[in-house]
């Protein structure tokens, strides 16, 4: 289960992630970011409450992040939790990310 | 037995109409019995009273009422009584009357005056007549007291009765006396009777007439009309394979034809349905097939032989892979690079299915041909890197572990691109080894990765295995299996395992920790591909 809300914020979108980023939340979730990407210059991710994040979920956050770079503008991570972080420490893309 | 209780059914149907068309015909007669009893009596009773009034009006108009109380007081008779009691005796016997008189009602019984009656004596002037039976004495003392004329239909001593009862006025406008004329009314019953058998006998007939009318019209609209819809139900679940909906011969143009286009709707349907669905169901076993074929495939492509090397007694070496799915992105791989040297692989592709299988596929090939032109693990991983970044537009990536043993030395040179931490076996315990940086494969382009942090990058990392240690590698479905509430089976439960398996020798440790996982995730199911692998160095003859 993931819960994604939209804080909008002038050229600034967070998104709040809510539950879980694995296989089967990640296509919605991709797509709400991607969304998020196209309208805002920068975008946040709020993950306080972001309790896992799974290979697929990585890629989706990845293919955002790439989106944002093209277009020249950032997108950060907030409030990482522990779990995720350790996920994106094991796996390299904490190095990536924008994490704030 | 069948055909037997489907007819036996059909005929209940005409039986139990039959049944109501007789019950109804049975209440209709007892209805038309009822009325016609009531109508009849009501006619009878008003002709008789027409009949009666008739006559006795004819003995008040003829006879002198001053007469009749000179009668009761000298108790004599003269001429003129004489004259009216003769007239009196023909209206009798002419008109069938059963009693004519004229009397004087007291408190008790009847004081005669004049009496006529039907086949006896008439009774002397001042005889006395006892009220009995159901006589309307109180009717009679009525007409004498008010002098209004009365009417009365009784039954007595066995006879249907009517007594019409007029006054008799004398010359002052006083009631002498009143007239009294009954007539027998034996023909109400018989009357009855004629009627009852006459509706009987037509109502018979009309039932002879309509019931087998009744029973055709059945036949021919219903119950013909139910047995093709029976049949036409049979044939639309008989057989699945043919070509056209079933089409029904029903044109009653009432509501069993409506029923019949609603089945004949109801077939196309079901046919259209059973015809996709048996595509859909053709298409899913090919996936299927296909699938199990994939999996097949990808098994193979992993080493299975155990012993894998038994020729080489300086290590052991054990690996095992369970898909969650068919197939999955998990893998592993090792091979001798040359005499010298063993190379391993343990890898996770995000994702899972036939795509990350063929991303795995690709990754596998490219990391034992790199690593065969012995190329240091961080270069290998690097070069494998540029290679899977090119034309990767699903952005798939890989956790690699890649590690190459020397077996004369117990050198163990790895590098790992964003993989799990390393296990290691040393002086009887295991402890988890630091990372030294490296995002997965095919995340971040050559020149990307020029632009991010160094550690980004994948570093050689070396340690020096005695003849006894041992390293143990897997992927997150090991540490991400989980109980169903979501709780993981996590990296220090795993070290917990490993601690307590009561060997290091990859043959009895494998299966000792996989168990641990089933133990812990409680019949959870399976969620992620779990990968692992272990080698054990036994030293070889240049360090023993």
């Amino acid at each position: 289960m993931l819960n994604i809300d939209l804080v909008k914020q002038g050229n600034e979108g967070e998104l709040m992630l809510v539950g879980e980023l694995d296989v089967n939340t990640a296509p919605g979730a991709e797509t709400i970011m991607l969304d998020a990407v196209n309208r805002f210059d920068r975008v946040i991710l709020n993950m306080e409450r972001l309790t896992y994040v799974s290979s697929a979920g990585l890629r989706a956050m990845k293919r955002a992040n790439i989106n944002m770079r093209r277009k020249g503008g950032t997108l950060a991570l907030k409030n990482v939790s522990k779990p995720v972080m350790e996920v994106l420490e094991l796996t390299g893309f904490a190095v990536v990310f924008k994490i704030i | 037995m069948v055909k037997k209780g489907k007819s036996a059914k059909r005929n209940q149907i005409a039986m139990v109409t039959m049944i109501r068309l007789i019950l109804l015909a049975v209440g209709l007669i007892v209805d038309i019995s009822i009325s016609t009893r009531y109508v009849l009596q009501r006619e009878f009773t008003e002709t008789f009273a027409d009949f009666s009034f008739s006559y006795a009006r004819m003995v008040a108009d003829k006879i002198d009422g001053d007469a009749v109380e000179r009668y009761i007081e000298s108790g004599e008779t003269d001429a003129y009584y004489d004259d009216v009691q003769l007239t009196m005796q023909g209206m009798v016997d002419h008109a069938e009357l059963r009693y004519l008189y004229v009397v004087v009602p007291e408190e008790t019984g009847l004081v005669y005056v004049w009496d006529a009656q039907m086949n006896h004596a008439p009774r002397p002037l001042l005889d006395k007549w006892e009220y009995s039976g159901n006589y309307p004495s109180e009717g009679a003392k009525l007409a004498y007291q008010t002098g209004q004329e009365q009417f009365y239909a009784y039954h007595y001593k066995g006879m249907d009765i009517a007594t019409a009862i007029t006054p008799v006025f004398d010359s002052d406008g006083r009631v002498a006396a009143i007239v009294e004329a009954d007539i027998l009314m034996p023909r109400i019953h018989t009357a009855t009777r004629d009627v009852l058998t006459s509706v009987l006998f037509y109502v018979a007939l009309i039932l002879l007439v309509t019931i087998p009318m009744f029973y055709y019209f059945t036949r021919k609209r219903i119950l013909v009309p139910l047995e093709k819809l029976s049949k036409a139900a049979t044939g639309m679940v008989g057989y699945l394979d043919k070509e056209e909906a079933i089409s029904i011969d029903i044109h009653t143009g009432d509501e069993i034809e409506q029923v019949a286009r609603d089945f004949e709707e109801m077939d196309r349907k079901l046919l259209a349905y059973v015809r996709e669905n048996s595509s859909i169901t053709a298409e899913n076993e090919r996936i299927e097939t296909e699938l199990n074929m994939a999996a097949a495939i990808q098994a193979n492509m992993l080493p299975r032989a155990y012993p894998a090397f038994p020729n080489r007694p300086e290590f052991e070496i054990c690996a095992m892979m369970e898909p969650a799915k068919e197939v999955g992105g998990d893998f592993y791989d090792y091979f001798m690079v040359d005499e010298d040297h063993l190379a391993m692989v343990v890898a996770d592709t995000s994702g899972k299915g036939v795509p990350a299988a063929l991303f795995s596929m690709i990754a596998k090939t490219l990391l034992k041909m790199c690593t065969q032109t012995r190329l240091s693990p961080e270069r290998v991983l690097a070069e494998v890197n540029a290679s899977l970044c090119e034309n990767n537009e699903e952005e798939m990536f890989v956790t690699v572990w890649l590690g190459v043993l020397e077996i004369s030395t117990g050198e163990l040179t790895y590098a790992d691109a964003g993989h799990e931490r390393l296990l290691l076996y040393q002086n009887g315990a295991w402890r988890i080894l630091p990372k030294a940086g490296g995002i997965a494969l095919a995340a971040l382009t050559p020149e990307e990765l020029e632009l991010v942090d160094d550690a980004a990058k994948s570093h050689n990392q070396t340690i020096q295995l005695n003849p006894g240690d041992a390293v143990f590698q897997y992927t997150d479905g090991v540490t991400e299996a989980a109980m169903t509430d979501r709780t993981l089976f996590g990296e220090d439960r795993l070290l917990e395992a490993a601690n307590s398996a009561p060997s290091a020798k990859p043959e009895e440790f494998l299966p000792y920790i996989r168990a641990q996982i089933d133990a812990f995730v409680q019949g959870a199911p399976q969620t992620d591909d779990i990968t692992m692998l272990g080698v054990q160095f036994n030293g070889s003859e240049n360090n023993t």
